[in-house]
């Protein structure tokens, strides 16, 4: 355990990308493969975060701080750890960000708009120490007039790091023990900065994990609402707080700490594999009635064409959900990748703006807060508005406005400091991917109906031998000349049908004979007749079962040991040989070359090769290799002449010949 | 707190900004800023000050710029605040919270077009004459401002000197205020300086949900979050200050 972690933290600290430019450093980790050289680069410079994980898998993006939204990530985009689903990065989202924090606390006094009105950037941002980061810190430029100057800081900003993300795969064959466990840990790329607003102090903090999966929080500590006894935020009615104790007011009654909201809304602009046309689907269960044992739950989903705000219980239930889909990027199952939004968090039903779960609108440059917008193209407009005005066009530049409500009750224990609290949601890959991104090759094959449960042992993705393969002889002692035999022996194939391919082995080393054309190849095939080179040795063979889609398999017989060798065994008489000749056009009147080549099974022919026309000898040459090069006397006249090329032997090779048509010119 | 320090024997000036935030300004003020002050200890040691840059004049030539979706560099922001202020779109009557020529500064960024293979930077800045804010678009590569958009709702976060107004203001209305008055209960002394405060300032748009301040918006205002010096936050949820008319708004 402790050594797993070490192993991460080690390659955690390797391959962050620090913005000070270890870019270079993370690119030379990085595994090469050309999709990956392809990649086109994000324009973003010393701002690019990049990360491979554990598992292998990567993500990318810029972050920088913005003066009032905070942290930005932008063009975020993830690389399996293999290019079995796709080579290189592929874009998840253009852009996500803070779009509003209002603050209403229960007393009704006050609320506070900590985006909007305060900000995340400029002086609130809080720098980084090893007390906040335990992973790499990254500069963060701020600038802005003060007092007619230009003034600056450079301040540790944003942290990345690579945290567990605890189990991430369990999955045991057998109910009892035994089989294949595959259980592993999982990691996510965490990307967070400090804002201090006052006495609350947020962490932006959103995780990549290696799987695809983006979880978006953010965390509020700091302190609660100070306040004397009796005041906005200590007050004597117990319906809007909690008693903490300390100083009773004057009449010695308790106060009350306020509760309050913290409306939370995310800008998420999506980019699923940078689609010009992405649309919204929504999902909504309902049940037709009884089934046989247990009630029928039927879904359906409704494709948005315009712009709209989905409200709790008016436009949604507890198990309605939404993703943003490209229907022209699919995953190798021909499904249409997409992200789904998962927020089961609950919403401020008293402010109309942070009543929907989620509101979707066309990306528009104008549209930059969820309320009380800042930018002066639709001043002081909210996402209510923006729904409003985009009525008239089809919504296929999704971005999604994702309100993530918390109530915070104040208690004992927050004080003081308060601890952390979180409000999330999740984007979550759906078919981005045709399987796990992560994959093992066991489990590979594993894709849709399987037709039965997948076992390693009696459903294996991977072809998997049971029995060996054997190896029988045609003689009971075997000599040169006889014939081995192989058959497969037990493979399973519940899943499939394999194909098997048979190579032979002499010692360990794969034999080689000739083929018909008295190339050298290798012994493959059930059978294999044994050669001189064959005694004393050990012949073995392996064979290797494959199938389309399926990772192959390789199993070796016993081996036969063939008796007596060079040694002990009278020397075996000479073997056939074979001749090929390759040759040009010859001109008339003038030499020319043809190349003579001569094979003989288990060894290399020496000796001499003469060719001839009729009774006149044309040429001759020594065998060197196997091979020899004849020049050949002028012929005079044009046209086709036969000519007989001959092989001497030798006394472990026999003589042979072979007749060829020449053309001379 | 307020004050623009020289620091000794260095070029560089350290500035504590007020519009902090409270801890951080504490933080500052009390360590950072109270150590250099006392020992005049270089200012390295900490990189969390904001400091003048250069000469604190805005550049008026173009940087090095950066790549498209790169941070903006000090320099950058510098130049694209030049560009912006000085377009012809911001009327030559443009002051700031001071009164003082130009626009106010509110923040600068880069537009949200994620693609973009240019060199842009957003201006925000603020026409107190007018009453208007501007979003100016600039090609830091042309150096010029390629889009400029105004409104009279335009109320991006106040800027560190806003803030300071705003707090001088509330001051200034002395006893007339709640908070003022606490301060004077809890510190034993009257509210006098804003180095007797800590302080944050937000904009303050009305929304309904106050009695007054109808005229925040369109108007610019700022809401004060106020500390003393031992940590205590004093009450200041009842007023606004209304920056274009320099007055004291009680919002109920």
């Amino acid at each position: 355990m402790n050594k797993q972690k070490t192993t991460r933290r080690l390659a955690t600290l390797a391959a962050t990308s620090v913005l000070g430019g270890s870019l270079v450093a993370i690119g030379a980790l990085a595994t090469a493969s050309p999709a990956a050289a392809a990649d086109a680069p994000l324009n973003c410079a010393d701002s690019t975060v990049e990360k491979k994980l554990a598992n292998g898998a990567s993500w990318r993006m810029c972050a920088r701080i913005h003066p009032i939204k905070g942290l930005i990530l932008e063009k975020v985009e993830y690389k399996p750890p293999t290019d079995r689903e796709y080579s290189g990065y592929k874009r998840v989202l253009d852009q996500i960000g803070m779009a509003q924090l209002n603050v209403p606390y229960n007393t009704g006094h006050v609320q506070y708009n900590d985006i909007t009105s305060y900000g995340f950037g400029k002086q609130y941002l809080i720098e980084q120490t090893e007390n906040t980061c335990q992973g790499e810190t990254h500069d963060v430029p701020q600038s802005f007039t003060y007092r007619n100057e230009l003034v600056e800081r450079t301040i540790k900003g944003i942290c990345t790091d690579e945290v567990s993300t605890g189990l991430a795969t369990h999955a045991q064959e057998n109910q009892l023990g035994g089989g294949v466990l595959y259980a592993d840990q999982g990691s996510a790329l965490e990307v967070s900065s400090i804002a201090k607003i006052s006495w609350y102090e947020y962490q932006q903090n959103i995780k990549f994990d290696d799987h695809g999966q983006i979880e978006v929080g953010l965390g509020a500590t700091g302190d609660i609402a100070p306040g004397a006894p009796g005041s906005n935020f200590f007050t004597t009615d117990p319906k809007t707080g909690w008693p903490l104790g300390g100083a009773k007011t004057t009449e010695g009654g308790d106060t009350y700490a306020s509760s309050h909201w913290h409306n939370a809304i995310w800008k998420v602009d999506f980019g699923i594999d940078q689609g010009e046309r992405q649309l919204v689907e929504q999902w909504d269960f309902s049940s037709p009635g009884e089934g046989t044992r247990a009630p029928i739950v039927h879904g359906e989903p409704t494709m948005h064409t315009k712009a709209f705000s989905a409200v709790p219980g008016t436009d949604t239930d507890e198990l309605s959900w939404f993703r943003v889909l490209n229907p022209n990027s699919k995953n190798p199952d021909g499904h249409a990748r997409s992200y789904e939004i998962v927020n089961p968090n609950y919403n401020n039903k008293l402010i109309p703006v942070f009543q929907p779960t989620v509101t979707f609108t066309n990306a528009r440059a104008c549209e930059e807060y969820a309320s009380a917008n800042l930018n002066a193209g639709c001043p002081n407009e909210s996402i209510l508005d923006y729904v409003a005005k985009d009525q008239n066009h089809d919504l296929t530049d999704p971005v999604a406005w994702v309100n993530v409500g918390f109530h915070h009750t104040d208690k004992d224990e927050d004080q003081s400091p308060m601890p952390i609290h979180w409000q999330k949601f999740q984007l979550v890959p759906r078919d981005f991917f045709a399987q796990k991104p992560t994959i093992t090759d066991a489990r590979a094959c594993v894709n849709g109906a399987t037709g039965g449960a997948v076992n390693t042992v009696t459903r294996p993705c991977i072809a998997t031998n049971t029995e060996l393969p054997v190896v029988t002889a045609d003689a009971e002692t075997p000599v040169v000349g006889t014939t081995l035999s192989a058959t497969p022996g037990l493979w399973n194939e519940s899943r499939t049908t394999w194909n098997y391919q048979y190579l032979w082995f002499r010692d360990g080393e794969p034999i080689l004979v000739a083929d018909g054309e008295g190339n050298e190849t290798g012994a493959m095939g059930t059978s294999y007749t044994l050669t001189a080179a064959d005694l004393g040795k050990k012949i073995t063979v392996k064979v290797t079962a494959s199938q389309t889609g399926y990772p192959s398999g390789t199993a070796e017989s016993a081996a036969i040991t063939v008796p007596g060798g060079p040694v002990t065994q009278p020397e075996p008489g000479p073997v056939a040989s074979k001749i090929k000749v390759s040759a040009g056009t010859l001109k008339a009147g003038k030499k020319g070359t043809i190349t003579a080549t001569v094979t003989a099974p288990g060894t290399t022919p020496t000796g001499k090769v003469t060719a001839r026309k009729g009774s006149t000898t044309l040429g001759s040459a020594t065998l060197s290799g196997g091979k020899a090069k004849i020049t050949l006397k002028a012929l005079k006249k044009k046209g086709s002449h036969k000519v007989t090329v001959t092989y001497g032997g030798s006394s472990k090779v026999k003589a042979s010949s072979v007749t060829i048509t020449l053309k001379v010119k | 707190m307020n004050a623009l320090m020289n620091a000794p024997g260095s070029a560089r000036k350290l500035l504590v900004i007020p519009a902090l935030g409270l801890a951080a300004a504490a933080v500052l003020v009390s360590t950072t800023w109270g150590q250099q002050s006392a020992s005049g200890a270089d200012e390295d040691k900490s990189s969390s000050e904001f400091t003048v840059l250069g000469d604190g004049e805005l550049p008026t030539a173009k940087p090095a710029l950066g790549e498209p979706r790169a941070p903006l560099s000090a320099k950058e922001t510098g130049y694209a605040i030049h560009v912006a202020s000085t377009d012809a779109s911001i009327p030559a009557t443009a002051t700031d919270v001071r009164g003082g020529a130009g626009p106010e500064f509110l923040f600068a960024d880069l537009p949200d077009d994620v693609d973009s293979t240019k060199r842009l930077a957003v201006v925000h800045l603020y026409d107190y004459t007018a009453n208007v804010g501007y979003q100016q678009v600039v090609d830091l590569s042309a150096g010029r401002v390629t889009s400029s958009v105004s409104g009279k709702k335009v109320q991006a976060p106040t800027s560190a000197d806003e803030a300071d107004v705003a707090m001088e203001l509330a001051i200034a209305a002395g006893g007339k205020l709640a908070f003022a008055q606490e301060f004077e209960q809890v510190q034993g002394v009257p509210l006098v300086s804003t180095d007797q405060v800590e302080y944050v300032s937000g904009t303050f748009v009305y929304d309904g949900s106050t009695v007054g301040g109808k005229e925040c918006g369109a108007d610019r205002c700022a809401q004060l979050m106020v500390q003393t010096g031992s940590g205590a936050y004093l009450g200041t949820w009842d007023f606004v200050v209304n920056l274009t008319d320099q007055s004291i708004v009680e919002i109920g």
